[in-house]
């Protein structure tokens, strides 16, 4: 005999929420093992009241039900809990599918035990952030050694998303018992999504750069594309950049010089805090979705600009990728976007202190680094954190994605909050790309062309 | 209970020293009362047992639903569940009058991003209830205004329903305001200002500055029209 308990096969915290789903808190508290169901409660008045007539009335049929009442008192409670010694297998036909992929997941469950489970049922713990429309249940009884199978489809999105171990219940054939295991299964736990990084057009990034040569233009004169200022020719000048129609008017050499283009540090900063998952409707991604699809977008085109880019989560955890380059650089950004626990579709439960945050991210950033920063703008400590950022030399561009409804008085106003922000910001000299129902890649070219102006 | 249970407890001794002492059952007669004492008691009991069944809590353990997505919130969800809730608490008039103290607050940062007022004037602003053409709003947020006929009547029927008509009120009014501001250049990082040209200007002027110099215009002639009024008083 042995249950999910005994067997060890319980979750080591005793976690009882499906993935930290929205779950009544009572159900955290409620006994686990063997649970009298008191579905038979009061069988004995059904023996007692007749046999009590009876002999008051002296009617004998009357005892004689009573009888009857005994008998199902006594069925209630001689009946115990079966035994719980069942195994499952967990199979899922695609370990690490793309986003919007059809996974099916498959459980087959095994009774090991030697008697009959006659009322057994089994839920899968679906992770949070995956949705089925397909019930992720059984019921059935179960002969020993038979096994029983059921399958349902979930469709893929970004992350790397585990089960929970799969609840079970059985039951006594009275019902007057159920004995409830959480069993963790056999074969596949996790399914990986990791999209691909797709660059958008262009990103505009603000006048702070390094000393190598890439796309940002400054206001330094050399090398590039646009007329910066000309100035008297010096020995060994390239031929080309000779002001020769001025040589030829006035006879004097002079040099022509050009906005010098080089390339930027980036650091992609995500909120990604238990109050940026937000969203104006249960169908729509979350914010911190979002963020990480700007971010996933973002991180490839400034790489191919040959632009250092390095990823940071504002949110708990320690989700850092130093600025790099390179291919190597791309493939370790794109894994941290989509299965570092700090981003994951759903908040994570670790406590999180802002303000520490921000002093150890401000150590990490290279100190000619800009943040392009990926926030819903929640709270005003996210419009803090881009104006302290800003005012410490990082020339800071919010890329906010607007999670706010405007259904309801409630909903309205915290739009009305959120507009007041991006004002804030704005007035403080911050660029903010308030992002919309449009594409990301339309928005940054309006944004583009605003900002260019 | 405990007397129930001495008797319980003795009557069980009794039979068992009944088992070894066949004689002491002769101290009970089977008569009509002991018989009947021993039907009243089963019926007592069996009705105890009756009620128990009535009031037990019958449980089941819960299974979730594993198949739902997990649903995060939509911004102002907390606001939406204390404008909603009826019935008059010592905490629910703490939320609202801090919810109010808020809202107030919102206010005056909208008219901030609306331009139109300078900083030292957009308290005095909501004060009067001159920010807005909603009366309703104007008396809900300000501390001069007296409260208007739709006001009065949801009074009768209970402060909550006076404090939602107010912040319904109030978050339209303030929305509306909001609208404005979005339709005002905001300088960015390059100083670039959107919509300077084609339809956002009047002439060399911009049309979102014609507005607020309008609105200034008209509040300052009905300053001067309030004083001439008490001068003439």
């Amino acid at each position: 005999m042995t249950d999910g308990a005994a067997g060890g096969r319980e979750p080591a915290d005793g976690s009882t929420g499906a993935n930290g789903r929205n779950v009544d808190p009572l159900e955290r508290i409620r006994p686990r093992g063997v649970v009298p169901t008191g579905r038979w409660t009061g069988m004995a008045a059904l023996a007692l009241v007749p046999v009590g007539l009876g002999v008051l009335l002296r009617h004998p049929p009357l005892v004689l039900v009573g009888a009857l009442g005994v008998a199902f008192a006594g069925y209630a409670r001689g009946d115990t809990a079966p035994d719980l010694d069942v195994t499952i297998e967990r199979e899922l036909s695609d370990p690490t599918p793309d986003p919007g992929d059809e996974v099916t997941v498959t459980l087959r469950i095994r009774n090991d035990g030697d008697g009959v489970l006659p009322d057994l049922r089994a839920v899968d713990g679906v992770p949070a952030a995956l949705a089925t429309d397909d019930p992720a249940r059984l019921g059935t009884a179960l002969r020993p050694g038979r096994t029983a199978t059921f399958s349902y489809r979930v469709t893929a999105i970004r992350g790397a998303h585990e089960w929970d171990p799969v609840h079970v219940l059985a039951r006594n054939p009275s019902g007057s018992r159920e004995r409830d295991a959480r069993i963790d299964a056999e074969g596949a736990t996790t399914l990986r999504c990791a999209p691909e990084l797709e660059a958008t057009a262009s990103l505009p990034l603000r006048g702070l750069t390094t000393v190598y040569s890439g796309r940002v233009p400054t206001d330094v004169g050399g090398a590039g594309i646009e007329f910066h200022s000309t100035r008297e020719y010096r020995h060994g000048d390239p031929a080309k950049r000779v002001n020769w129609a001025r040589y030829a008017r006035t006879g004097e050499l002079s040099t022509l010089e050009f906005r010098e283009e080089r390339a930027a540090t980036v650091v992609v900063c995500i909120d990604a805090r238990e109050g940026a998952y937000l969203a104006p409707d249960p169908e729509s991604p979350n914010a911190v979705e979002r963020s990480v699809e700007a971010a996933a977008q973002a991180v490839p085109a400034l790489l191919d600009s040959g632009d250092r880019v390095g990823v940071a989560a504002f949110a708990p955890g320690d989700c850092r990728l130093d600025p790099g380059v390179g291919d190597d650089h791309a493939a370790r950004a794109r894994e941290l976007l989509a299965t570092h626990p700090s981003l994951a579709p759903t908040p994570s439960d670790e406590r999180f202190l802002p303000t520490t945050w921000v002093r150890r991210f401000r150590r990490w950033l290279p100190a000619d680094a800009q943040v392009l920063f990926c926030t819903p703008l929640p709270d005003d400590y996210a419009a803090t954190v881009a104006r302290r950022l800003d005012a410490y030399g990082h020339a800071v561009t919010v890329i906010s994605p607007d999670p706010t409804a405007d259904d309801t008085p409630g909903h309205r106003l915290a739009g009305i909050e959120r507009a007041n922000r991006v004002s804030r910001l704005r007035s403080a000299g911050i660029r903010v790309l308030d992002w919309g129902e449009e594409s990301l890649a339309t928005e940054l070219e309006r944004a583009d062309a605003r900002w260019s102006r | 209970m405990r007397a129930v249970a001495a008797v319980g407890v003795a009557a069980v001794a009794f039979g068992f020293v009944v088992v070894v002492q066949r004689g002491l059952a002769g101290l009970f007669d089977l008569t009509y009362v002991f018989v009947t004492g021993a039907g009243v008691l089963a019926l007592v009991q069996g009705l105890r047992y009756a009620n128990d069944a009535r009031t037990a809590d019958h449980r089941a353990i819960e299974t979730g639903d594993p198949e739902d997505r997990y649903e995060v919130p939509v911004p102002g969800d907390a606001d939406d569940e204390l404008i909603t809730r009826r019935g008059y608490s010592r905490a629910s008039i703490k939320r609202r009058r801090e919810f109010h103290q808020h809202l107030r607050r919102v206010a005056e940062e909208t008219l901030r991003a609306r331009g139109d007022y300078g900083d030292g004037e957009v308290s005095a602003a909501v004060d009067d209830g001159g920010w807005t053409d909603d009366p309703v709003a104007a008396w809900f947020l300000g501390s001069d205004v007296p409260p208007p006929p739709g006001a009065r009547l949801r009074r009768l029927l209970g402060t909550d329903a006076e404090f939602r008509y107010g912040v319904v009120h109030a978050v339209d009014a303030l929305s509306a305001a909001r609208a404005d501001a979005d339709g005002l250049p905001v300088g960015d990082a390059d100083g670039a200002v959107p919509d300077a040209t084609g339809d956002g200007r009047v002439g060399s002027v911009p049309r979102h500055v014609l507005g607020g110099v309008r609105r200034a215009g008209r509040r300052r002639l009905d300053a001067a029209r309030d004083a001439l009024a008490e001068v003439r008083r």
